[in-house]
Order: structure tokens, then sequence, then C-alpha cells
């Protein structure tokens, strides 16, 4: 790849993204185009039609439920089918719906669309927000993801990446990323523990970093106990307390509901910094009968939120203690402890994580430093002799199925890739000439607990008692991820294989017409950006040409020629503002010059008869 | 209602037969019998042919016929010499009801020739009621406050439901109607010039509406810009002196027929300088009893403008408000000036429903009709640029019949245009508005949950079109509360 072209860094977060790049060898956060380091992660369609993306989104997102996708980390990739997504359709506000291939579509205005597709409207506004601070096109990206991430999770977000117009050089875990970013590649060798608390999800990972290897030695979480959990408590208080001076149930109103939300979350931010906050929110609510609007103002002190919250961060603590005992750490044990997402900001999670386990770090921003280490893995892609270079893993164990609805796990989770592992079995039952060979990917030892990735079958195989006949089966694993698993007949040496690539729920096709839409969609965009110049064009035209006309009319306006022209101008400008509601870039180009040879009219005539006068 | 509607459309198509134009006043019958199948009287006029020109009197034969100029001509004597003479003959030019013998029987046929009038002049305004202060209404100052409703027997047009009420926070009233200026003579009205400072199409001249025309506010393409039908004429003035606009009180009936105050009189300035003979036909009267009762349901007692002529499709030849020409200050008559025996005397009894009795204390109840009906007044709004109102029926309208597209057609227009207003107060909608008060002065404001909402939102990050994606309101509402809040300088641009 060329040397100048940038890889951004980008953390696809469940509540909110991040970009960054490596600038003049220092990490560095991308601002959006409000000035914020973070972009929710929400996609929104409005009654009209329009799309709007991240904080746009956001603002309307209790306004408009039905149609403002959040959180779609938690579904990407996932079978419909599924568990996971069953429990989400009861809960979550946009409708899911079933694809052709039993994967997972929202209903967004009148289409449904792939979770790739939304995930990919969220790295498209991060894109631009990158190009427009580098001023050049982007098109290469590493981005991150939970270490608990499948495959099919892992290249559905692969596909939102080439949706986006990215193509993805690697995908790596978010805890990794983490310790990338305290730069823990080069000067730490032991387990580290990451505390990731975001907006709407809990991951705690225990990594053993090894001569700049990265093994993620345990992970686990709540993708259901986030941030926002901390805002319904304080919205619950003054919900309880308005509807006890008020009798009015402000849940029942959205408006008020979504004004709540963001005055919830501003408070619970602030007071990570300030004992007390005041939260006031003027009309909130106006009751039937027409009498005046409602007002809410309240003041919330860092102890009451404490006392609100407890059990939630409490909760998370007691995450983080089970995952370090599956991975047989003491906490006494860990290098360091980093924390990860805005809700370790609050003195109470980080006293309680100090408590339980050790000092965290504190030296890298929490909400950027998933992105920042995404970029520094971005750079060392760029550069050859970079020391920094993770080794990709597999993240879950790969598998066959044995008699009995067992698992025989060849390959375990984290093994580096490339891989290869050849493991000898022999047939079941006497007579037995065919053998199904099914692969399976997952760490339960019973068969059907765990996602069937391809199955074959060898056949041709000699007729013999039980045991008899030998059968080699070899797993590899290249570097691109893509699993080949054979099976050969050891006394024939008949073999069967199937490759099994990794599905985010979209075939080739689905991929390649969604391209062909965000196509489309990228020409409109640049078109409504035109036509808004335009418009502001033809105002700009028309104002000169209003300035004009009492000096023309005062000396010219006696003719003839003044009243004609006069007339014709007054003409042009009724009509050019009527063309304003238009959307027509020529019919708007026209205008323009219309009003620009009148322009040119009226100054010729000015100068004309001015210089007569004198 | 419809009943009331149809006997004033039969009245009028009378007038109209009167003067010559056998086609609209053919028009009006049909429409009285759509608007009421029972309707008699128009179904007989409908079948009736007019007496053959040779029947004309001797009067009327030299008269050149003008489908305009109702009021230029003499009008031929109806009665015997006999009557005119004696204690008891009225001393005004026209007969009271009273003394009117059945129509049917003495109808007079339109005159074959043209008649021999004065050409026309320039159109009489009508003498409208209210006093104006035109100077204040022009500059887009304070305009007076909307003239209150009239008694009317013709046309009528209710005031906007628009038209300027207290706020109520939750929405802005559009500027108050703005009376039209008195002019010494009547001239092609020239619309109100926009503050864009782009002149309106001038109309063709036209009669003053009943309803003073609300100031257009900053907006392009002018409504009544092609709107003047073509074959609009204007109404002639009483050659040769112009009547004034202001109010000419109604001359004393005389006390001889005092009993019969519901005979019509013109005041005495369109009538001169000529004197008038005895009139051959009596100009209909005005049904006192039915326009009190409309006076004092605050009802319209006639419906909407247009549905004189025709169903729409031709022009009007009569000019639209035949009945309003040289109409003077409504009267209210004494109690006993009107009696059963004062009222129209028909051919037929007419039914209960249909006959010039008060409107029923209890409309019918059909939602379509309803609906239609306040599509009706919507549309007059809408052509008095009160869209505001005029949305406010369309709604009404749409809750009763939700179906309609014609109601959804009116109602989007209303929208459209209301929209148009309120974005081009915004200005550029890529402008980042910000409040301009202290929180400790937002909430002395009187604003609803809604602009509470939208102020909530607007802080130094969103556009105006941010706003109306973010807002969770139709655009419209949106736009309006905007407005209100700029308006207000509770934000700035």
């Amino acid at each position: 790849m060329a040397d100048h072209e940038p890889v951004i860094g980008i953390d696809l977060g469940t509540t909110n993204s991040v970009v960054a790049i490596v600038q003049g060898g220092q990490p560095q956060v991308i601002k959006n185009r409000t000035g914020q380091a973070l972009t929710p992660s929400m996609v929104a369609v409005t009654a009209g039609g329009k799309r709007l993306v991240g904080h746009l989104a956001k603002r309307q997102a209790i306004t408009n439920p039905e149609n403002t996708v959040y959180a779609s980390k938690r579904l990407i990739g996932r079978k419909y089918s599924s568990a996971q997504i069953q429990k989400a359709r009861e809960v979550l506000p946009y409708h899911l719906v079933c694809g052709e291939h039993d994967d997972v579509r929202v209903q967004l205005g009148d289409r449904p669309v792939s979770l790739p597709e939304v995930s990919a409207a969220v790295l498209q506004e991060l894109r631009k927000d990158a190009e427009a601070l580098l001023g050049r096109t982007v098109t290469k990206a590493v981005v991150t993801v939970p270490a608990y991430f499948n495959d099919g999770q892992r290249q559905a977000t692969k596909d939102a990446g080439r949706i986006a117009g990215l193509d993805v050089l690697r995908i790596i875990n978010e805890p990794t990323a983490a310790a990338l970013a305290y730069g823990f590649a080069r000067n730490v060798n032991g387990k580290i523990a990451v505390f990731d608390l975001g907006g709407g999800t809990l991951d705690v990972s225990v990594l053993d970093v090894s001569k700049g290897v990265f093994e993620v030695v345990a992970t686990g979480g709540d993708t259901y106990l986030g941030g926002e959990d901390f805002d319904n408590r304080i919205i619950e208080w003054l919900v309880m307390a308005f509807a006890k001076e008020h009798g009015v149930d402000l849940r029942k109103d959205r408006m008020a509901l979504q004004r709540l939300k963001d005055a919830a979350e501003r408070a619970k931010m602030e007071l990570s910094t300030v004992q007390e906050t005041a939260i006031n929110l003027p009309f909130l609510y106006t009751p039937t009968g027409g009498t005046s609007a409602l007002h809410l103002q309240a003041s919330l002190s860092r102890t009451k939120l404490e006392e609100l919250t407890r059990d939630l961060a409490e909760r998370t603590v007691q995450i983080a203690e089970q995952v370090l005992g599956e991975a047989k750490v003491k906490a006494s044990e860990l290098k360091e402890i980093i924390l990860v997402g805005g809700m370790t900001r609050m003195p109470m999670v980080q006293a309680l994580v100090q408590r339980h386990f050790k000092e965290p770090s504190k030296g890298v921003h929490p909400e950027e430093v998933v992105a920042l280490g995404a970029a520094i893995q971005a750079d060392a892609l760029l550069r050859p002799d970079s020391q920094v270079l993770l080794l990709d893993v597999t993240p879950q164990s790969l598998g066959v199925a044995i008699a009995g609805g067992y698992t025989r796990r060849l390959i375990g989770k984290n093994t580096t890739v490339p891989t290869s592992v050849t493991e000898t079995f022999h047939t079941s039952r006497d007579g037995q000439t065919t053998v199904k060979i099914m692969v399976l990917q997952g760490e339960s030892d019973i068969a059907h607990q765990n996602e069937l990735l391809g199955e074959f079958i060898l056949s041709g195989l000699r007729l013999a008692p039980r045991g008899e006949v030998e059968i080699d089966v070899t797993f590899d694993i290249n570097a691109e991820g893509i699993v080949s698993v054979s099976a050969r007949d050891r006394e024939t040496g008949v073999q069967q294989s199937i490759i099994v690539t990794a599905s985010g729920g979209l075939t080739d096709n689905e991929l390649k017409e969604i391209l062909e839409d965000q196509e489309d969609f990228m020409i409109e965009a640049h078109t409504s950006t035109e036509v808004a110049f335009k418009r502001t064009a033809l105002e700009a035209a028309a104002k000169e040409v209003e300035a004009l006309m009492p000096q023309v009319r005062q000396l010219a306006g006696s003719s003839d020629f003044g009243r004609d022209a006069l007339r014709k101008a007054e003409g042009i400008l009724v009509s050019s503002r009527g063309a304003l509601r238009s959307e027509d870039i020529i019919l708007l180009a026209d205008w323009i010059d219309q009003l620009e040879k009148t322009r040119t009219l009226f100054v010729g005539v000015l100068e004309r008869l001015g210089a007569k006068e004198k | 209602m419809s009943g009331a509607r149809a006997i004033q459309l039969v009245e009028a198509g009378l007038w109209l037969r009167m003067s010559g134009d056998l086609e609209g006043a053919r028009r009006l019958f049909e429409q009285a019998l759509r608007l009421d199948p029972e309707c008699d009287r128009a179904r007989e006029l409908l079948g009736t042919k007019p007496a053959a020109a040779e029947e004309l009197p001797e009067e009327l034969q030299n008269v050149p016929s003008s489908n305009t100029n109702l009021f230029a001509v003499p009008l031929p004597r109806l009665f015997p010499e006999s009557m005119s003479e004696g204690p008891d003959a009225p001393t005004d030019p026209f007969i009271p009801l009273s003394m009117v013998p059945p129509l049917a029987p003495a109808y007079v046929p339109p005159p074959a020739k043209p008649l021999a009038s004065a050409p026309p002049a320039a159109p009489p305004p009508r003498a409208t009621p209210p006093p104006v202060t035109p100077a204040r209404a022009q500059s887009g100052g304070t305009p007076p406050p909307a003239p209150p409703p009239r008694v009317a027997t013709g046309r009528w047009t209710p005031l906007p439901a628009g038209a300027p009420r207290a706020p109520s926070g939750t929405g802005t009233p559009l500027p108050a109607a703005a009376p039209r200026a008195p002019s010494a003579t009547p001239l092609p009205a020239v619309a109100p010039r926009p503050p864009s400072g782009t002149p309106l199409p001038a109309v063709a001249p036209r009669a003053p509406p009943a309803t003073p025309l609300p100031a257009p506010a900053q907006r392009t393409p002018s409504p009544w810009a092609g709107r003047v039908p073509s074959g609009a004429t204007p109404l002639p003035a009483v050659a040769p002196k112009a009547p004034s606009m202001e109010a000419t009180p109604l001359p004393a009936p005389s006390t001889s027929t005092a009993a019969a105050a519901a005979a019509f009189t013109l005041p005495a300035s369109l009538l001169t300088p000529a004197p008038l003979p005895t009139p051959a036909v009596v100009p209909l009267p005005e049904p006192a009893s039915r326009s009190a009762s409309a006076v004092a349901t605050g009802q319209p007692s006639t419906v909407a403008s247009d549905d004189w002529w025709t169903d729409g499709d031709s022009p009007p030849t009569p000019p639209k408000d035949a009945w309003e020409v040289g109409r003077p200050q409504p009267t209210t008559l004494p109690p006993s000036a009107a009696t059963d025996t004062d009222t129209l005397n028909m051919v037929k009894p007419l039914p209960a429903s249909a006959g010039g009795t008060p409107l029923p204390a209890q409309m019918p109840s059909d939602p379509r009709h309803e609906a239609r009906m306040l599509l009706q007044r919507a549309t007059e709004l809408q052509e008095l640029d009160d869209h505001s109102g005029a949305r406010e029926l369309l709604l009404e309208a749409q809750a009763l019949d939700p179906e309609a597209t014609e109601i959804e057609r009116a109602l989007a227009e209303s929208e459209q245009t209301l929209q148009a207003l309120y974005e081009s107060k915004l200005g550029k909608l890529s402008v980042v508005p910000r409040v301009r008060l202290r929180d400790d002065e937002v909430i002395w404001l009187n604003l609803d949950h809604r602009a509470g909402f939208i102020l909530a939102q607007i802080d130094g990050s969103l556009t105006f079109d941010d706003l109306f994606s973010v807002s969770g309101m139709s655009r419209l509402d949106t736009a309006r509360i905007l407005v209100q809040l700029l308006e207000q300088r509770v934000i700035v641009r």
C-alpha cells in the first residue's frame, strides 16, 4: 500500500464511536462536525424520509423510537432465531425482521435494512469526519470489536466497512487496542485486565501480554449493563418526584422523556467532576385543560446519584471478579488495570475497581483509548518496520462433532493465525462406510450448544468393524481467517474437504446491491449539498438586484426602457424566489444566471445614466 | 340552511333573469335545486320559459338590456297609474312588498334590445360600512380590528376563522385583515406591495369584497395573480357621480310603509341625477327576519362567494356581489317591521324545510355535508390569504370526512403556503440560532411544552434545518414555533 495513504482506527462502539489517526507519530482523535470526539452509534429515519446519523439521531431517539436504531452492535452477525435476538426483540422499540438467510434486518421507514448497513452509516460518518480533517479520501481502516465476537460478527463488521467504502485491513479486539494505546506492548509482560464500562455494555477481559503478543485469556461481561442504565435511574428519580408533585407521569410523554434523558446524562457526567448539579427543564409538560406548562427544577448531588446506582456499579465489579476467576488470575497478579468507556469516569466506579482490584491506569481518556489503539495498529500496518504488530487470533475454539453428541476441539480459542492442526478419528459402528464431519465453533462440550460452521461427508470407507477405519481430520486457518477442514481415509487416501467462510449474514449479491445503493446515496448527498449552495447563491443574486432597483427606478424609471427593464426585473425576482423551493440544480442555476444578467444590466444603466447626469 | 340558501339562489336567479342573463339564471336555479331538491320554486322556474319578447311591457321595449348595469336604467313601472296616486301611494321609487303582487303572473321577461343607457363608467365601490384608516392599514402598522359580521342577504363572506384573536401560545396568528383603502374614484385595485418590494400583479377591476383583505405577509407570487376571472366585469357606476365609499345611511322609509319595512331601498345618491320613474320591477327584499336570526346566531345566511354563478366552470356575468352594489349599511329593523305577510310571496307555498324560515335549530347531521361547508369556507379564507384560518377549518373538515381528497388537497395547499411563509421568516435554514435569554428569564415566558422542547434543542450546534429533523413535530409546527420564538426575541439568528 502507498506510504502516504492514511489508515484510520475506528472504535465502533455500542453507544458511541470514535475515529483516530496517528499523525506526526502521535495518535489523536478526530473530532466530528459538532466538535466532539464521540459520535453516537445511532441511525434514524425521520418522517420525511431523511436519514440522521450520530448526534441528530440521538436527539430524536425517544420522539421517533420506531425509526431510530441504536445498540445494533448487540445484534450484528447473529441469527434471527438466536436467543439473543429474540430477547432483544422484546425490549427494543424498533422492529426486527428476519432476512432471507435467518439474518436480522431492521425495519427502517419503508424498507428492511441489514445490520451491517446500519453500522456502515456510522462508519461513513466517521470516515467523512476523517476526510474533512485530512483533506483527502480515506479508504482503509482498522476497526475494533469486542473480544467475544465470533467469526460471523467480525465478518459482519467487515461488511459494514465495505458498505461504508472502507477496506477493513484488520479487526482487532477492543481490550487489545486499549492495551496498545497504553503502550503495554513494549513495556509490559504479564497479565493485564481491561475494564470496559461503556454506554450500553460491560466487557471485562484479561490479556496475557508477552513479547508484543496479546492473548485474550478470558473475557466476560454483560451486554445489557452500561451508562444508560445509570441514566435511567436518574430519570426514574426525576419522574417520581414530578409525579408526586404534579400527578403526571412524564414517561408517557415522549418529548418530556427525551429531555429527561438528555438532562440525566448531562447531570451524570457533570457529577463526575462536581458534587452537585442543577437539572432545569422549563416548559417540560403541558397539562390537558389549557393551563400553563409545567417546569422541572431539581438538584442532584453526587451522593444521591451514588445511592441511586450503587447496585449497578457493584454488579460491574462482581462480573469482573468472575472473569478473573475464569482466567485463574488473582487481582494481585495483574500488572495493570485499564479503564475503558465513559462510565469509568464515575468516581464511585473508580473507587470500586481500586478497592477490589488495584489502582487503575488513567493516562488516556477512557472514551478514546480504544480508537487510539486502533490507530496505532493501523499505523503499524503501514510501516513494515513497526515493532507493534498484533497477531490475529481465533476468538473461539474450533472442533468437530463426535459420537454421543459431544465436541472435540482441535483449535483452541486465542490461537494465533495462521495455524494448522490434524487429529485422527475412527468409525463409531460396525460396517460404517460413511462419516459426517460437522465443523463447530464454540466452547461448549455439547455439540448442539456450539455454532455449526459447516459439514460434509466422507464416503467409500472400507466395510469393517467399528474402530478399525481411521480418518485424519485437519483444520487449517490462514491469515485471513478462512477455515478449511479436510477429512482423509488413512487407508485409501480418499479425502473430502470444505472451506468455511465466516458469514456476516449478507450474501455476496446482497452486499453488492447494498454497495450500489450506497453509491446512489452518496450522489444524493452531494446533490443536496450542491442544491443548498445554489440556493444561497440565488438568494444573494436576488438581493443584489433588489438593492439596485430603487436607483434604477429613480434614474430611468420614467423612460420606456427603464419601465420595461424594471418590470422584467420584477418578474425575474418573483420567479426566482419561487424557484428557491426547487431542488433542481439546473433550474436554480438558470435563475442565478438570469439574475446575474439583470444585475449586469442595471449596473450598466446606472453607470451610464449616472455619468450622463454628471 | 340549504333551504334558505336555495331560496336566495332562486331570488338571485330571478334577478338575473330580469336583467336578461338567462343562462346565469338557469344555473342558479339548478344550483338551488341541487342544494335543496325539494325546492319546488326552482324546479318550476327551470321548467318555465320566459315570456316572449313581444310580451314585454311598453316601458321596457326601448330599454337596452345589460347584464351588469342593474341600476343604470330606470326600472319600469309594474303597477297601474292609479296605484301611484292617492294618499297611500309610496313616495319612494320602490314599492313595498305588501303591495307587490305574486311574481309569477306579473313576471316581466327580459327585454330583447339592449338597454340604451349611459356607458358604464368605473365600477361604483360598495358602500363599505366599517370606517377604515387606510394609511395605517397600508403602511403595515397596526390594522384596525376586523369589521363585525354583516347582516346579509346575498353573498356574505364570514369573517375568516383565523382572524386576529388572543394568542394561545400555540400559534401565531397571521397579520389581521387590513381593510382596503377607500378611493375617491374607483380604479383597478393594486394589491398591497409585500415588504420585499416585489409588486404583485395588478388585479383586474372588481368590486371590493365583503370582508377586508388581509395584508399579504412576505411572500412572492401572489395568489391573486391569475385568480381574477377573465370574465369579471367591473360594476358600472351610476353615471356621472361616483359614490362615496363611506357608509351611507338608508333613507328613512315613509311612514305609510313603515309596516313594510322589509322594503329594499337604495340610497338616493346612487340614483342621481335622473329622477327615477316608478319601477316596474321591484328589487327583491332583504328577508329581515332571517337576517336577524343570522346575526343573533352568528351564522352566515349565505355561503360561499362563487356558488352564485355556476358550478365554477364559467366566469360570472353579473358581478359576484351584485347584491352588494350600492348596498348601504345594514339596518336593524324594529321588531314590528316585519310580519308574516311581508315575506316573499311564492306561487306555491314552500315546504317548511325550504321556505323562508329561520335556520333550523339543529343542523343536518351529515358529516360530509358539514365537511363540504367547512371546505367552502376554508376556500374563501384561502382566497383571502388567511391560510391559518383555512387550515383550522380544513382540519375540522378532514376529521368529519377523512377520505375527501379535495379537503386533503386544500389542506396541503394551505400548509405549504404557511410553511413557506414561516420558513421565509426564518431566513437561511443553515443558520445556527442561539437562545438569547438566560435560564431564569426563559422561565417567565409563556410557552407550551412543544416550544419548550424546541428551545431545549437550541444549544448553538444545530441549524434550523437540524431542528426540523429532531423536533418530533411536523415541519409546519416546528417552523411556526421557531418563528414565534424569533419574534418574541427568545432566540436570535
